[in-house]
């Protein structure tokens, strides 16, 4: 549909693409055309009349939004008769509008009051009252205020459009037309914000922060949210170093200027009145504040005589992957060079070490596919279905593939296709679902494989004898009918699914924490690449995998070597350092005396593995924290550490985009950055270092600084490799033995009280931190478990109730909410509140990658006795 | 050099004129001097002396904390923290409004932006004072500066009352916000 | 009096005649769609362009050549939409197809289905006819046994579905994008246009909607030629067309007359003049939405030309007389609250405009009117005649606009004399 059109705007000839709106034609041409229910990301609506203009050779005024530019067009914006029509349009919509400018939170960035200025008398022809709406209630984090509502349906079309919720919708008719959730109804969605963002009035704003600003005090700073790692950019607004609201500019960042509920509500953490201010170090049972200067004395002290003691060898390091690419370079550094010990491991260890390690050792890459080839993909093949929770806005990108440009979505999950009212579900959107049973990825891989091979068609191609061979050995382990047992899922199911995605075009892979965070993780990733490879949508423009991480900056912990594994830029290590279940094995043994934790709390992400006693056993536990954790509240040392809002630096998204993080708020108390305190403690160890060892110097001006110095180190780290290098590097792999164990069949439920126990992210919450935001803990603040509705019936359970979780020995009790998403007999229970109910899950480690699986088990439930 | 003109010469009368100027005066004007602080000029209409807050009738604060003034001040003297008004949930107000005085050019254009006109220019001009910081006013001296001037009031705007009563309706049902939560 | 052909009204006039496919059979019914699914689609659409036939529902489109925008390359599903949501005040002849002879309508269904090779055809019938939509819902049923609806009809290998879909009660779903949407199952506003329905209608596949009593027209054009379609009438509107006149006339009722003839002979001839022999002061030629005329319009010819010069319309053919009592004011009061309870509230100018030149109205009609509410009513007409997203603002204003240029004086009076003239006291309400 390429092509260019001329035609003449005032007065002025002007090329642009043929279909594109006048109003967009007009913009280059200069001339802005007022609009209220036009926007760029949505379909035209034409609804406020505001954008006419006058074509010549038509009759009537045409809306600018709605008609496309053509060859030899000659428009008027600014003639007469479109500015009568403006105006009048402009006098109804400013008939019925409050004149609450003053206290509305929307005044001086409304569009109405914008174009008010420029396109209407002062005096209004009408004196009868203007028309007033009952106040609605509309649920803890919007406000609705309909009486200055223009009726552009800007927010409704949004919701449906592009987040594919439909939680809004109008209600009543004629001037009495009103938005409002279903039947007058409390709004229930994923509260993404985007309504509040796109309303061109004042209509719906944030509850959170209301009255709390006016849009010109505020001091806008663009950075990286630190809640997933989707790496959208955002912009905090803050007024006198607190963060009064976020929002995100259109078009911009990863997330062309969308944003999910945690990135538009979850900025509460950052100001928290419970973090740290003041670094601390244990007398006993006591925690003392201190000086910096004095925290980091004794810290060093006490190192330098672990090392001096039992080597370096003795020392480990654990960083979080919320960190930015620069500390967590400086922390390997300090680690490694400072100190001398390969024991760095970074957080990444809980799930995306797999998709990483995987998809290196096939591709020689793992920057694979981008967000524009999801978006522009024919064919989506998704191992995700909690993505709409996880990854909000990559799931964003592959809904405006499925509805925008209808891409065939294929979604192998444990969910069901129903969804609850007012959330999005990828599965609902598509068009093969492979419903398994929960735990059954890895037989659905091979189940997809195998259709995929015994499909004379599409497993023609020029692959390497040995690798056919060993891939279809691998797979001829079961028959289709043992794995329709296993999974659910029929033969004909999977050979359509795997028709579909061979057959694509441009064919993009995605999976998320439902692989790589589960057993058998590793050899999954194995698994899915060569699916990939088989089904040719690798190594060709367009086509890729995309692993979702849970972590800001996962990616990127790794490329920094961040982990025991690679040192940066993928280098590989020499194999010596502990991964962080191993150090913790080691700290029990004795083997490791002293243990850095950056962001890092291993009480409560394991906690079925006895970390206490082995941390116990500790000489010197130093943590960097922003809140007074569980395993900062047992270190020796506490350093305060600040958050993503407080700090420079870069985070590397899921796709490997390198992306500036921007100072908003100056630290809090006496926090500091991490990269301060891993420099200040670098610079204490090389003083005290002993003559003989080259002293490391850790003297860096700012996060600048150490970038520059990564750039020489790594000169390729962030570059994305060709799709030729790609091919080459699979052609190379698969001329080599794969060793490949066999899946391992989950055993089926016993009894009906038996139930699937899945733990997971929730999608108002990411990790720990967001449940420090009050505009977060308001949507869910405590753990519940979600039951599907046959279940609670065949209990007698009522929403809300309690019921008892039994594994083993250890109960956990928890209210009960339905859910049509969760398959009868399996429950799911966010992860972020309860340490309890982790402890009813099994705990197994990788054996390539040993990496800790804890998010799957199985559990008795019984209804709790009214006492 | 006529006769005239030689006698007015001679007899030095523009003098004799002058000094008879300076004797009527002498003798019989008032004196101009005012005894200030005994005495005190009463001020022209429009003086701008210290901005100062006003209320309604019922003493409700007029000002809806809408940052209007700051934007207007070009000295930059006024601070307003905005917030949700504690007794009345969702109706705005200043949680913080401060004067400085001492930066004050006393153009009155803030009570100009004023929408609500909560603020106004008071006859007050004596400010000397031994302590600076007092003439940073907070919203608290400016209301009762208020008070002190403009004892008439003006009745509460109807909408307010909708507005209560609203929300007093609201509280009944809960009305539960994360913002309390916040606040709390 | 002169006595025309009746062609849609005939079989009506057959005493115990109850419309059932055997009776419709018996009077050659069916024949026509017989005879059509042997000709190739495209000659059916000629034979319609050729007779002239234009859209009954309002806007007087040619039917064939609307038919003849469905593009020719579509691969894929077509539909045909048959626009039973008679809502205009003052029109009730789609009413009476309905009930008395459903199986003409269902006929030019078929025909018109075939012509423009839809399979699946919906009639969205208005929800307050209950008993229309229980004789369509039985005749269709009827035709479907007959084989006449179904598949491989009568071994042409065309398939066709007929859908019956009833409204919810709103007005602007006889809009054809807003039924379109309607059927669709979403909230019933307008689309914007273009695209148009031809080319993105239902379910975005190409669509054609006509009205029923358009579609009941096909079957006679098919079996009697186009040729004698377009001899009746005049040459630009061709044919019978039934007029429900309604009012202050002695005989109110649906009168079947070739377009063309004089309103004088329509409201005089036909419904036996004014109601207790008073002086007529007012007309509405065309439904709600037509401008008002006045007795100087009286020998203009109903068709759809010379309708429109002198600035009204034809429309949906319900013809409202007003005697000399009626107060004008109160008249256009009257349509407006129609059209302010009925605006769907999408477009700015239609949602804000009604209210306010329905308070307007109702200031003047209540006695608080001021002289320059004229000025303001006219201004006010003109900000949403034009620019709305469909033919409904242009139809809310129609009353108002026309009033005050015919019937500018009344206006005055009720200003000037603070009150009506013809029912003081008279009780406003705003109906949210």
């Amino acid at each position: 549909m390429a092509g260019f059109v001329h035609l003449t705007i005032d007065g002025q000839g002007i090329e642009v693409e043929s279909g594109t709106p006048l109003i967009e034609a007009a913009k280059q041409a200069g001339a802005e055309i007022a609009h209220f229910c036009y926007h760029p990301k949505l379909k035209p609506d034409a609804n406020c009349r505001m954008c006419l203009v006058e074509i010549e050779k038509m009759p009537k005024l045409q809306t600018s939004c709605s008609t496309p530019a053509a060859e030899g067009m000659v428009v008027h914006t600014a003639s007469n008769r479109v500015k009568q029509a403006q105006e009048g349009v402009m006098s109804f919509l400013l008939g019925n509008h409050p004149l609450d400018c003053p206290e509305c939170d929307q005044g001086g960035e409304c569009q109405l009051q914008d174009f008010a200025h420029q396109h209407s008398p002062t005096l209004s022809p009408f004196s009868e009252e203007k028309r007033v709406f009952d106040k609605e209630y509309f649920g803890p984090l919007i406000e609705k205020e309909m009486n200055r509502c223009v009726s552009c349906l800007r927010c409704v079309r949004y919701c449906d459009e592009v987040l594919d919720v439909n939680a809004l919708g109008s209600i009543d008719r004629g001037t009495m037309t009103q938005i409002g959730g279903f039947a007058h109804h409390e709004l229930d969605c994923e509260f993404c914000g985007g309504c509040i963002q796109i309303c061109p009035v004042g209509a719906l704003t944030s509850r959170l922060s209301m009255y709390d600003y006016r849009p010109w005090q505020v001091k806008k700073t663009e950075t990286i949210c630190n809640y997933c790692g989707d790496g959208c950019e955002l912009t905090l607004e803050s007024i006198n170093n607190t963060v009064v609201r976020t929002s995100s500019k259109l078009g911009t960042g990863r997330n062309t200027g969308d944003l999910c509920v945690r990135g538009f509500f979850g900025y509460g953490a950052i100001g928290h009145k419970d973090r740290l201010t003041r670094p601390m170090i244990r007398r006993g049972n006591h925690r003392l504040q201190i000086t910096w200067k004095g925290a980091v004395e004794s810290a060093v002290a006490a190192l330098k005589k672990i090392v001096e003691t039992h080597g370096p060898g003795s020392v480990g390091g654990v960083i979080s992957a919320h960190c930015t690419n620069e500390e967590i370079y400086l922390f390997q550094k300090l680690l490694r060079q400072g100190i001398g010990t390969p024991h760095v491991d970074s957080s990444t260890r809980y799930g995306y070490v797999n998709a990483i390690t995987g998809l290196h050792k096939v591709f020689g890459t793992t920057r694979l596919a981008r967000y524009e080839d999801v978006v522009g993909a024919d064919v989506l093949l998704v191992f995700a279905g909690e993505m709409t929770e996880t990854n909000p806005i990559a799931a964003l990108k592959v809904k405006e593939a499925v509805r925008k440009h209808n891409a065939t979505l294929i979604a192998v999950d444990a969910y069901t296709k129903q969804s609850d009212p007012f959330r999005s579900h990828l599965p609902r959107l598509a068009k093969y679902h492979l419903q398994i049973l929960q735990g059954a990825e890895s037989l659905a891989i091979v189940g997809l494989t195998k259709a995929l091979l015994e499909n004379p068609v599409l497993s023609e191609g020029d692959f390497s004898p040995l690798f056919l061979e060993q891939v279809t050995k691998s797979v001829a382990l079961f028959s289709f009918e043992e794995i329709h047992a296993a999974t659910g899922i029929s033969q004909e199911a999977f050979s359509q699914a795997a028709a579909a995605y061979a057959g694509a075009t441009r064919g993009v892979l995605i999976f998320g924490r439902a692989i790589t965070g589960s057993e058998e993780g590793y050899i999954n990733v194995v698994r899915l690449a060569h699916l990939a490879i088989l089904a040719k949508q690798v190594g060709r423009p367009g086509t890729g995998i995309l692993a979702l991480a849970s972590e800001n900056n996962a990616y990127g912990a790794i490329a920094m070597g961040g982990l025991p594994e690679y040192l940066p830029g993928f280098s590989p290590a020499n194999g010596a350092g502990y991964t962080l279940p191993g150090m913790l094995d080691a700290c029990e043994r004795g083997e490791i005396k002293a243990l850095y934790l950056v962001g890092e709390n291993p009480l409560r992400s394991l906690p079925q593995k006895n970390v206490q006693a082995a941390l116990s056993k500790l000489d010197l536990l130093i943590c960097q924290d922003l809140f007074l954790s569980e395993t900062a509240a047992i270190a020796h040392v506490v350093f305060p550490a600040v958050s993503f809002a407080e700090k420079e630096g870069r985070f590397t998204n899921q796709e490997g985009e390198v992306q500036r993080v921007r100072k908003a708020v100056e630290p809090v108390g006496n926090a500091k950055t991490d990269l301060e305190i891993f420099s200040m403690m670098g610079a204490a160890i090389a003083s005290s270092s002993a003559a003989g060892v080259p002293a490391v110097s850790f003297d860096y001006a700012n996060s600048e600084a150490v970038w520059r110095e990564i750039m020489a180190t790594v000169p390729d780290g962030f570059h994305t490799d060709s799709a030729e290098a790609v091919s080459q590097h699979v052609a190379v792999y698969a001329q080599q033995a794969i060793e490949l164990a066999p899946p391992v069949v989950i055993s089926k439920r016993r009894n009906p009280d038996e139930f699937d126990l899945q733990v997971g992210q929730a999608l108002f919450h990411s990790g720990r931190m967001s449940t420090y935001a009050s505009g977060l803990t308001t949507l869910l603040s405590s753990a519940i478990v979600l039951m599907h509705p046959s279940d609670s019936d065949r209990m007698g359970v009522e929403e809300g109730e309690q019921v008892t979780l039994r594994a083993g020995s250890g109960t956990v009790c928890l209210p009960v909410k339905t859910s049509l998403k969760v398959q009868p007999g399996t429950l799911f229970v966010p992860e972020h509140f309860s340490l309890d109910v982790k402890r009813l899950l099994p705990l197994a480690f990788d054996p390539t990658t040993g990496v800790p699986y804890s998010t799957r088990g199985r559990v008795t439930v019984s209804k709790q006795k009214i006492s | 050099m006529n006769l005239v003109k030689w006698s007015k010469w001679v007899f030095f009368s523009e003098i004799v004129k002058g000094l008879g100027v300076t004797v009527k005066h002498l003798f019989f004007a008032k004196p101009v001097t005012e005894q200030y602080p005994h005495q005190k000029r009463t001020l022209p209409e429009g003086y701008r002396g210290v901005i100062v807050h006003l209320r309604y009738d019922d003493l409700t604060e007029k000002c809806v904390g809408c940052s209007l003034c700051e934007a207007a001040c070009p000295s930059h003297c006024i601070t307003v923290v905005s917030g949700e008004d504690p007794h009345m949930p969702q109706r705005r107000i200043a949680k913080e409004y401060i004067l400085d005085v001492t930066k004050c050019v006393f153009c009155g254009f803030c009570v100009q932006a004023c929408p609500v006109d909560a603020l106004a220019s008071s006859p007050e001009y004596e400010m000397a004072t031994g302590n600076k910081r007092s003439l940073i006013m907070d919203k608290e001296a400016m209301l009762a500066l208020g008070d002190r001037y403009f004892p008439v009031r003006q009745k509460r705007p109807k909408y307010l009352d909708e507005r209560l009563a609203l929300f007093k309706k609201m509280q009944r049902i809960g009305f539960p916000t994360a913002k309390q939560e916040q606040q709390a | 009096m002169v006595s025309y052909e009746k062609i849609l009204t005939k079989n009506m006039d057959t005493p115990g005649y109850m419309g059932t496919l055997p009776e419709y059979r018996a009077t050659g019914g069916y024949t026509a769609f017989e005879k059509a699914l042997k000709m190739p689609p495209a000659e059916i659409i000629d034979i319609v362009k050729k007779s002239g036939l234009r859209g009954r529902g309002g806007a007087g489109f040619p039917t064939g050549v609307k038919w003849s925008f469905i593009p020719k390359t579509h691969v894929g599903q077509r539909y045909l939409c048959c626009n039973a949501d008679e809502s205009e005040p003052g029109t009730f002849k789609d009413r009476q197809l309905i009930e008395r002879d459903p199986h003409q309508m269902l006929e030019g269904i078929g025909i018109a289905s075939y012509a423009i090779g839809a399979s699946v055809a919906y009639i969205y019938i208005r929800g307050e006819f209950d008993l229309g939509a229980k004789i369509i819902e039985s005749a269709i049923q009827e035709a479907y046994q007959a084989k006449f609806f179904g598949k491989n009809l009568l071994g042409s290998g065309f398939n066709l579905e007929v859908i019956l879909h009833r409204g919810a009660g709103a007005y602007i779903c006889g809009e054809e994008t807003a039924l379109l949407e309607s059927i669709e199952g979403k909230r019933g506003k307008p689309r914007t246009k273009p695209p148009f329905p031809a080319v993105h209608g239902l379910y975005q596949a190409p669509t054609v909607v006509n009205n029923v009593e358009t579609l009941a027209n096909v079957p006679y054009i098919i079996n009697r030629g186009a040729e004698w379609y377009a001899s009746i009438g005049t040459p630009k509107s061709p044919g019978t067309r039934i007029f429900s006149v309604s009012g202050h006339v002695k005989r109110p009722g649906n009168y079947e007359v070739p377009l063309g003839i004089t309103l004088r002979e329509m409201i005089y001839t036909c419904a036996g003049g004014i109601r207790n022999d008073k002086a007529l002061k007012a007309i509405i030629p065309g439904g709600a939405s037509a401008a008002f005329l006045t007795p100087a319009h009286l020998d203009t010819p109903m068709d759809f030309e010379a309708i429109a010069q002198i600035g009204s319309m034809l429309g949906s053919g319900g013809v409202t007389v007003m005697d000399e009592e009626t107060c004008m004011v109160q008249a256009a009061t009257n349509l407006l609250e129609f059209f302010y309870h009925e605006s769907c509230g999408k477009c700015t100018p239609c949602r804000e405009g009604s209210s306010w030149i329905l308070q307007v109205l109702h200031r003047i009609e209540r006695g608080t009117g001021r002289a320059s509410d004229l000025d303001l009513l006219e201004t006010l007409c003109r900000r949403i005649e034009g620019v709305t997203v469909c033919a409904f603002g242009d139809a809310e204003v129609a009353p108002v606009l026309s009033t005050l240029k015919h019937f500018k004086e009344e206006y005055v009076a009720h200003i000037e004399g603070r009150g009506c003239p013809f029912q003081p006291n008279v009780e406003l309400v705003m109906a949210h």
